[in-house]
């Protein structure tokens, strides 16, 4: 395996030592020190030139550093190395794509990306590692998003994706190593990512749908290590009006998730290969009824399961249980299973060449909504798990 | 110092995120480079041009609070984006089948009751195949990825952002793509 210099070895040549095991060594005789010392000048030009090979392209036959250590190290660079970047992204949209620059402020949990021009960002996201916050610069207001806060699942991703070195690069003028991250269970999505060789940082993310169409790419175009960071940068501004931010969410299970949208859940009985439950999650619909999201992943591809009952005629699911209900046809007559009527709607498609795939299903109760990164077909199999 | 490392920190060097040191560093080359010094003025000439620009457009106090109650106040199906002429096409469909509905269950009525109530589904909900999954759950949906493992989060930022903030941002055909 050839390895890089490490910095000290770098360090020790540019301050002109020779680092062990090339320095000579004293207590020997006068010939046998020159010798010694021209053997160890020799042995270090030798070891010059093949790091300055190392440092372009690795011999042919030299034995990668390891993937799945790397995935590891990649994962939390980003909350182990404060920095600076400038990010440019490009997101397939219909047919077409719409691109974007942001700058990013990293230091450990906490982040801070502003899209838009530089000079007045149009709109930033601030994450502290619990909750991600919109600021809206034009109204000034901050609204919450949801996204939990778990620590990222690196060894169900492993589990679930095969991790391989595809080449080298160089990305914001660094020199990077590609990794590729492909589906053990096929269909689903890949990753390739460009890591940073010293710090494993992913400078570059190219992230490919299950149907093997590019979703995005984004990569930095600048990143500066361990910048000057003041803690302004990661607080809302004072003055700036917050909407909706509630204290923090419950730990959800079945049973209080199911009381609070007013529908005894059901859940996928029997999730697609390598997925698992991740997260149970209250949201609402557009028009304000609320929605059970519970969310699966195989560590790379996600799976959700929206689940909320019909709204109200005439007005809102504001007092809960709702019209299946209250009128007898939701929970009195449901069981485990039984919730996907034949008659009353077939799944739609929604969203497709999106983020995700979306289907919609009509129960008796209720409306299920499934979104992943995943075929028709596949997703369908799953729909029709709920019958 | 090369040049094209000093000026991919003009980024870091306008944001104040350099060190001291990488800020001498920089404005030392800058002094001796022309190039790099133009590449700067060039560069804030065109921020304060932006910034001016983009000042002017700003909308008037109370105009989001004016939308944003209009939006609320509005029934909640008339907030689904979708092409006018599918609204158009919806309305009347819905329109024909409510009456269709109506007329066969005044027939049945005016001979006997249904044995049981029948409780239709929330019609503007159900019966459009072309109806987007709400920006609501997109959003959710997209940021549920947020903390996962080699997650894009600049583009999930950028994605979660125009689902959250417009409806409209959804390319119509999005329901007729075909699968993988």
């Amino acid at each position: 395996m050839v390895r890089l210099p490490s910095a000290n070895a770098r360090q020790s040549v540019r301050a002109g030592r020779l680092p062990w095991p090339f320095a000579s060594s004293g207590g020997v005789s006068r010939g046998g020190a020159s010798l010694c010392r021209a053997a160890s000048l020799l042995a270090w030009g030798m070891a010059l030139v093949a790091g300055c090979a190392g440092w372009s392209a690795p011999p042919k036959g030299a034995t990668p550093p390891d993937a799945a250590a790397w995935v590891k190290r990649a994962t939390s660079a980003d909350s182990r190395i404060p920095y600076f970047a400038t990010m440019h992204t490009h997101i397939a949209a219909g047919t077409g794509y719409t691109e974007s620059t942001a700058r990013i402020w990293r230091n450990g949990a906490r982040q801070r990306i502003e899209y838009g021009p530089a000079a007045a960002p149009q709109r930033i996201l601030l994450d502290d590692g619990a909750h991600v916050r919109w600021l809206d610069p034009q109204t000034r207001t901050v609204t919450l998003a949801a996204t939990g806060r778990r620590s990222p699942q690196v060894d169900l991703l492993l589990k679930n994706y095969r991790a391989a070195w595809d080449g080298s690069g160089v990305i914001a003028g660094r020199p990077s190593r590609i990794l590729r991250l492909t589906p053990l269970h096929p269909p689903g999505p890949s990753r390739r990512l460009w890591l940073d060789r010293a710090t494993a940082l992913t400078l570059r993310t190219d992230s490919f749908s299950a149907d093997g169409a590019l979703q995005s790419s984004s990569f930095a175009l600048s990143v500066t290590f361990r910048p000057k960071l003041t803690a302004d940068r990661f607080r809302v501004p004072s003055g700036w009006r917050e909407t909706a931010l509630p204290a923090d969410p419950p730990r959800w299970t079945l049973a209080t998730l199911s009381e609070r949208v007013g529908i005894p859940l059901i859940g996928l009985a029997r999730p697609p290969a390598g997925f698992r439950l991740d997260e149970m999650a209250l949201t609402q619909t557009g028009s304000g009824v609320p929605s059970a999201h519970l969310r699966y992943t195989d560590g790379m591809n996600s799976l959700s399961l929206f689940e909320h009952p019909y709204p109200r005629a005439g007005g809102g699911m504001g007092r809960g249980m709702g019209r299946g209900m209250g009128r007898g046809r939701g929970m009195g007559r449901g069981r485990r299973g039984s919730g996907v009527s034949e008659t009353v709607g077939e799944p739609c498609v929604l969203l497709a060449g999106q983020a995700g795939r979306s289907l919609r299903i009509f129960g008796e109760d209720r409306v299920y909504i499934l979104v992943a990164d995943l075929p028709e077909r596949a997703l369908r199999a799953v729909a029709a798990t709920l019958k | 110092m090369r040049c094209d490392a000093v000026q991919r920190q003009f980024d870091a060097l306008e944001f104040d995120a350099l060190s001291a040191s990488e800020t001498t560093r920089l404005r030392h080359h800058l002094t001796a480079c022309p190039a790099c010094a133009a590449a700067l003025d060039a560069r804030q000439a065109e921020d304060v041009e932006l910034k001016a620009a983009l000042a002017a457009e700003v909308p008037p106090l109370g105009m989001w609070s004016a939308v944003e109650a209009a939006i609320i106040a509005s029934p909640a199906p008339l907030r689904r984006a979708a092409p006018r002429s599918l609204h158009r096409g919806l309305r009347w469909a819905v329109g024909v089948a409510t009456a269709a509905v109506l007329f066969a269950v005044a027939g049945r009525w005016s001979v006997r009751p249904p044995r049981t109530p029948v409780t239709p589904p929330s019609r503007s909900i159900a019966s459009s195949p072309a109806a987007p999954a709400s920006s609501e759950t997109v959003a959710a949906y997209v940021m549920g990825a947020w903390r996962d493992p080699f997650a894009d989060q600049v583009a999930l930022g950028a994605r979660a952002w125009a689902h959250r903030t417009s409806e409209t941002s959804l390319p119509a055909a999005e329901s007729t793509t075909g699968g993988g």
